[in-house]
């Protein structure tokens, strides 16, 4: 049974079945962007271990086909098993050891590039300071008890625990959330006349929801609501009070619960870090007579009172800003705003130090059997 | 033929379908921003930051019980904030000072290693290890269970040594309930409150009869 499993699992077979579903995975993964646009299908197909086929609308999801997590899994396993299967010690079989734990290496990198890291993108304003970034996709919604003289509490509610709907209950809320409504996409519209308001408190009372189809251009990005109910532990003696919650909004929405003031707002989801930036100046040159980027530039002051670093710091093209396991680099502008890619990677080193012993094996196995052949040529016989 | 490299095959597998299946960004977050941060910077408190489950038909919201204890009399007391059930300020020589506070919060706020590790960082201080925090950890007795106390010395780069470079500090980690006592501040006057901090600790109980919630 043993044997079995491990011919199966490092048999060249299940390597070329395995290349063969991704390369099926990634031909409708490609197709099912004109639908769902690039970050939906990245979710639903690469980051997955199973690829559903949502059945109907009453939630029944039926697996078609193993999503891109469980075919690169399977794939880093046969590759490990194979390489235990056929391991025999010697100079002459150096340069394939090297280059398959490079294989490896990379693989399992990728995997986790894909589980543990994070993008997001800092826009700061000339003379602005902020210590966190904001993730381009991602919202959240967030109740902000703003009762303390000298802090605020948040309690941040994802975007997926709102999709879930439900009851929302947590130990920094001393009421419930009950999420009436989600739309992916929608827009809101002033109320017309026999319009049925959105909610019946803030804005939401004011407005009225539509619902769109998912934004899948890649300069698009969907405008998610809700309809939210504040609710209290006891029973409800009057009408429960409902609140839209989008970050079409803007200003977030104020409301008193046992007495307290609190704050409501749909916002990018946060990342925050222990340190600020302030922006100083932002420089943008174009080529004379063109609208051409030829430089762009941010001139910023790196603040961290843990480890009291005040500096000065450039962001340019091509030279972003490294500091405490992240990345800032110069992504675009707009107008006197620049706005800063931030990435957090903790295996960014794994891909190049994987090149780096892929092409080292390469190299020995090269020069190993070139040697070997000159050795063993014979002289030409003389003349 | 062994069993070992079947096995180990199945070693691999199985982590990374769990590696895979617990990419979980999904966690309420709840965690303080100051308010008067005058450039804007709006700094989160990662000590006081915490997740929670955020699963339906939870508890609306958790009481947390409202304690009483007895601080020696030069101890100046401090207005209370949202998180600071406790809050004293205790004055040295030469202008030297330490802040005392009890803090409490829902579940395990990350449990004590992590905590101490933090505060180490505070002070400058490389993290340790279990077994490392074992040896230097005391326990006190109090009301509330078993206070795991720490002494913690160390100068931040560009600290101010009158008002930083010792943190004496207790924790109660509990399932539902955590309990953070700390000082912190000129490392000899903290030391030399090291006696009435602890006694102090053993005091604290639960004020009877009267609850309170998290955010009051």
């Amino acid at each position: 049974m043993a044997r079995r499993f491990f011919n199966f699992i490092s048999s060249l077979k299940l390597t070329i079945v395995c290349l063969s579903a991704a390369l099926v995975l990634v031909f409708a993964g490609t197709l099912a962007q004109v639908n769902f646009g690039i970050h939906e299908v990245q979710a639903r197909y690469f980051q997955s271990l199973i690829v559903w086929w949502p059945a109907g609308s009453q939630g029944l999801r039926i697996p078609v086909f193993p999503g891109g997590h469980l075919i690169g899994g399977v794939l880093l396993v046969n590759l490990i098993a194979a390489h235990l299967r056929r391991f025999r010690w010697s100079w002459s079989k150096l340069g394939i050891h090297l280059t398959h734990a490079g294989l490896i290496l990379l693989m399992a990198g990728g995997l986790f590039t894909d589980l543990f890291s994070v993008e997001s993108f800092m826009r700061l304003s000339p003379g602005e300071t902020k210590n966190y970034s904001e993730d381009s996709q991602a919202v959240e919604l967030v109740v902000v008890d703003g009762s303390d003289k000298e802090f605020e509490q948040v309690t941040a509610i994802p975007e997926a625990q709102l999709k879930r709907g439900g009851t929302i209950a947590t130990a920094g809320l001393p009421f419930r959330i009950i999420v009436l409504h989600y739309y992916q996409n929608a827009r809101l519209q002033p109320l017309e006349h026999g319009a049925v308001p959105a909610a019946t408190q803030g804005a939401g009372a004011r407005a009225a929801v539509s619902e769109l189809p998912r934004a899948t251009a890649l300069n698009e990005r969907d405008a998610p609501c809700a309809v939210i109910e504040i609710a209290g532990s006891g029973p409800a003696a009057t009408a429960p009070d409902t609140w839209l919650v989008s970050e079409l909004l803007g200003e977030p929405q104020t409301f008193s619960f046992a007495g307290k003031p609190w704050r409501l707002a749909m916002r990018p989801a946060r990342y925050y870090k222990p340190f600020s930036l302030t922006l100083q100046k932002f420089t943008h040159e174009t080529y004379p007579g063109t609208q051409i980027p030829k430089n762009f530039s941010s001139s910023a002051l790196l603040r961290d009172r843990e480890r009291d670093v005040s500096r000065d710091v450039l962001i340019y093209m091509n030279h972003p800003l490294r500091y405490r396991g992240e990345t800032f680099f110069q992504s675009s502008f707009e107008e006197d705003d620049t706005i800063l890619q931030v990435v957090y990677n903790p295996s960014f080193i794994a891909p190049y130090l994987a090149c780096v012993i892929v092409s080292a094996g390469l190299l020995f196995q090269l020069i190993y059997h070139f040697a070997g052949f000159l050795h063993r040529r014979k002289p030409l016989p003389a003349e | 033929m062994n069993f070992f490299r079947p096995l180990l095959c199945l070693g691999l597998l199985l982590p990374y379908m769990l590696l895979s299946g617990c990419k979980d960004k999904n966690a309420i977050r709840v965690y303080r921003v100051s308010k008067v941060e005058a450039s804007g910077e709006s700094a989160p408190k990662s000590n006081e930051m915490q997740s929670a489950s955020g699963e339906s038909g939870a508890a609306a919201s958790v009481q947390l019980p409202q304690v009483a204890g007895n601080p020696p009399a030069h101890w100046e007391a401090r207005p209370l904030s949202t998180m600071r059930q406790a809050s004293y300020l205790v004055k040295g020589a030469n202008g030297t000072t330490a802040d005392i506070s009890l803090v409490l919060l829902a579940g395990t706020a990350g449990g004590v290693l992590d905590n101490i590790n933090r505060w180490l960082s505070q002070l400058g201080q490389p993290e340790i290890t279990a077994e490392q925090l074992a040896k230097i950890a005391g326990h006190v007795a109090s009301p509330l269970g078993d206070v795991t106390v720490v002494d913690l010395e160390g100068l931040p780069e560009g600290a101010d040594a009158a008002k930083d470079g010792r943190i004496v500090a207790g924790i109660i980690s509990g399932d539902s309930v955590s309990f953070f006592f700390k000082m912190r501040g000129n490392a000899a006057l903290a030391a030399a409150q090291k006696a009435a901090f602890l006694e102090w600790i053993g005091t604290v109980r639960p004020a009877a009869g009267k609850s309170v919630q998290l955010h009051p």
